[in-house]
């Protein structure tokens, strides 16, 4: 008789995730992405030993390491609690199979232990205490420190799950942030403490043991924590938000435009996807600061990918996945008294207004003087005339449905992406600094601006013929797309 | 008023729907009925034009559906929880589909009251998701909400399933006085042979995608229907 094996399952559900069923070309690229990542950490890893040597001269490098490892085991922590998903939803369809529910819990665990999430030390940590011994340092030390960090990393690991169940991370945060003022007006150095408390374990390679006991205890509590968690009542219960209420009148007067509009509000602050995206958008409004400080970009094309960038933040990530955010219920506004016209116009207004909002917000960007800030308003002038309808016109193209409400994993951003959006991406980025480019030529810096201005008042003025065109586009692709987002069976 | 001619569903080599003529007049209740994979949801979904049809038309108030979308104005549907936006309270949602018809919020408001009773104080004033009711509480959500507005045609797809039998039985007599004092033309798809049966007064049977029995209501048709599947 074939037995029961985790393992099996475990694989089928990796090799069937939607990343793995994308074309070849995606999955390659991805493949090479993770490469890339994988690979600049470990350059990270083999280069901190010589960077912190340089910075911090006057004390050996291990030293300098423990100190900082505190901040990073707490970064760890938030990015985990925030990030990391759980796979606590598949117990429940274990529960009625003949399977003690020990097993069950040990492979949750291992499945959360082997998270893309804990490559860090692997990736950082032992190069670094490679480097250590290359430098050195005797092999039992360094290794011995490295097993203390692999062991509180994965400590880290286990604790995430209570944080998340429980309310921890509210005194964990308060924690830390009393920890800094301490340590911050010298009353307490409880920060610098728990490095020389690394420190200790690096120089007594037999203190290993403690973090270890440390694992194998939270490891344990983690365990007997999740049987009790084996409930529909208890920790598989879906957890019931509150309402947030959001009484957005003031947007009648948007209107036949504005049912639309509050949807989109709606949409993106109580659903945690959209809230992921959008708070990337948020980040970019501070991609400026990387090329506007540093005078050898000055004036030169990269100013406009910046200008284009802290604009176009929300019409980049949100405006992308344009149609996918809808995917859920996108056979009910087919069927509604609804115009794919009115849909789109609607998904145009609440991007241009983000690109308006945006413009505001950047006007800090003045600091770094007026031509940055010229350059900004042209760039949102370029955006709100052309870039919209090329974000609006390249959404067909993407037929990948979103779950709203659930967290994305580890590279599910690039899973609504596709080879012909990415093609998107020239006239949407590079054509603005192509254009910019040819107006500089004529009449120097302004020149540029001006043409940028000339094209984005173009296409606001052609408006409704850029409209009427993604509406065709859209209506032709109306079957592809709804079949698609509903993955009914074709029966 | 709709009309199927020559309305034909293929995937591949394998025809799932095959209906030569067929005429819904305003005003109707029509019930189709039929074993899993007879071709009622994909019937349905190519009068709301949601697939695609191999060949011929569905033309519903005059309008080729596939070519204009002016039906739009006139036909609402409720085929099952991919129709409700999961991240509105049940007030957002009806007001949502309200906007879209027309409705004002006063007038809405005033139009839900009746209900009270199908509602039975689970739905509204509940600051709840729609995504976290009940799959019972949700259908109930999406049936009144395709009431709203009073839309000429209702499409509702197995709209008994997943309710407790005392809203099945509000429901069957909400359908029933709407029809008569709104002239609503109802499609009712089901597998409950007694609930449509006693709601339309028309039964479509389907099989395999073939249209194999079109009866006017009579005392018998239950029976009848009853020793068709019993096969």
């Amino acid at each position: 008789m074939p037995t029961f094996s985790f393992r099996a399952l475990n694989k089928k559900k990796l090799l069937r995730t939607p990343q793995w069923e994308t074309k070849l070309a995606i999955r390659l690229l991805i493949g090479f992405f993770v490469l890339y990542m994988a690979a600049s950490f470990l350059l990270v890893g083999v280069s901190i030993y010589f960077i912190v040597d340089e910075t911090v001269p006057d004390q050996p490098p291990i030293l300098t390491v423990n100190q900082f490892l505190v901040y990073y085991f707490f970064g760890e922590l938030l990015l985990r609690y925030f990030l990391q998903q759980l796979p606590v939803t598949d117990i429940q369809s274990f529960l009625l199979l003949p399977i003690p529910k020990r097993r069950i819990i040990r492979n949750v665990l291992l499945k959360i232990t082997l998270s893309l999430y804990n490559l860090g030390p692997f990736l950082i940590f032992l190069p670094f205490a490679i480097v250590l011994i290359v430098k050195g340092v005797a092999p039992q030390q360094a290794l011995s420190w490295w097993f203390s960090v692999l062991a509180l990393v994965l400590s880290i690991n286990f604790l995430s799950f209570f944080i998340r169940k429980t309310a921890w991370i509210y005194p964990i945060v308060g924690g830390v942030l009393i920890g800094l003022f301490l340590e911050q007006y010298e009353i307490v150095p409880v920060i610098s403490g728990a490095g020389q408390g690394l420190q200790w374990l690096y120089e007594h390679p037999l203190g290993v043991l403690a973090p270890l006991a440390l694992l194998a205890l939270m490891g344990r509590a983690t365990a007997r924590f999740l049987i009790k968690q084996c409930y529909l009542d208890t920790g598989l219960k879906s957890r019931r938000e509150r309402v947030l209420g959001m009484r957005l009148h003031f947007l009648d007067r948007l209107g036949e435009d504005a049912p639309l509009i509050k949807n989109d509000l709606r949409l993106i602050f109580r659903n945690i996807r959209a809230r992921q995206v959008v708070l990337m958008a948020v980040l970019f409004l501070f991609y400026g600061l990387i090329f506007f400080v540093q005078d050898i970009y000055a004036e030169s094309p990269m100013w406009v990918f910046a200008a284009i960038f802290t604009t176009g933040g929300f019409m980049l990530t949100y405006g992308q996945n344009v149609p996918a955010w809808d995917s859920e219920y996108y056979a009910l506004l087919m069927c509604q008294n609804l115009s794919y016209r009115g849909y789109l116009k609607a998904k145009w207004l609440l991007m241009t207004l983000s690109i308006v909002v945006s413009a505001i917000l950047c006007i800090p960007y003045l600091y770094f003087g007026l031509k940055v800030y010229a350059l900004i308003l042209a760039g949102a002038l370029f955006n709100i005339g052309l870039g919209t309808f090329i974000t609006l016109f390249s959404g067909t193209a993407n037929r990948t449905p979103i779950k709203l409400n659930v967290k994305a994993k580890a590279f599910e951003n690039t899973q609504a992406f596709n080879l012909t959006q990415f093609l998107f991406v020239i006239p949407k980025v590079l054509a603005p600094v192509g254009i910019f480019w040819l107006g500089t030529l004529g009449w120097g810096f302004y020149g540029g601006v001006a043409l940028l201005c000339v094209f984005g008042t173009a296409g606001l003025l052609l408006r409704n013929t850029l409209l009427d065109q993604v509406v065709k586009r859209y209506i032709k692709g109306k079957y592809t797309t709804l079949n698609a987002f509903t993955k009914t069976p074709n029966v | 008023m709709i009309t199927l001619s020559t309305l034909t569903k293929k995937y591949g080599s394998q025809e799932v729907l095959n209906i030569p003529e067929l005429e819904i007049p305003s005003g109707q209740c029509f019930g189709l009925v039929g074993n899993n994979g007879a071709g009622k949801t994909t019937l349905f979904s190519l009068i709301l034009d949601l697939i695609r049809p191999s060949t011929g038309q569905v033309i519903n108030n005059g309008h080729v559906v596939s070519e204009n979308e002016a039906w739009k104005n006139t036909t609402a549907a409720f085929i099952d929880e991919s129709f409700l936006i999961g991240y509105l309270t049940p007030e957002e949602y009806f007001q949502f589909v309200a906007d879209l018809r027309q409705v004002s919020k006063a007038t809405l408001e005033e139009w839900l009251e009746p209900f009270a009773p199908l509602f039975n104080d689970e739905i509204l004033g509940k600051k709840k998701y729609l995504r976290d009711f009940s799959k019972g509480n949700q259908k109930k959500v999406g049936l009144v909400a395709a009431l709203i507005g009073a839309p000429q045609t209702v499409i509702l797809d197995e709209p008994f399933a997943n309710l407790d039998p005392t809203t099945q039985i509000r429901l069957k007599e909400l359908i029933q006085k709407t029809a008569q004092t709104q002239h609503t033309t109802f499609l009712i798809s089901s597998h409950d042979l007694t609930h449509v049966t006693e709601v339309c007064n028309r039964i479509v049977l389907l099989e395999k995608g073939q249209l194999r029995k079109d009866i006017l209501k009579t005392p018998e048709t239950l029976s009848e229907l009853e020793a068709y599947f019993k096969g």
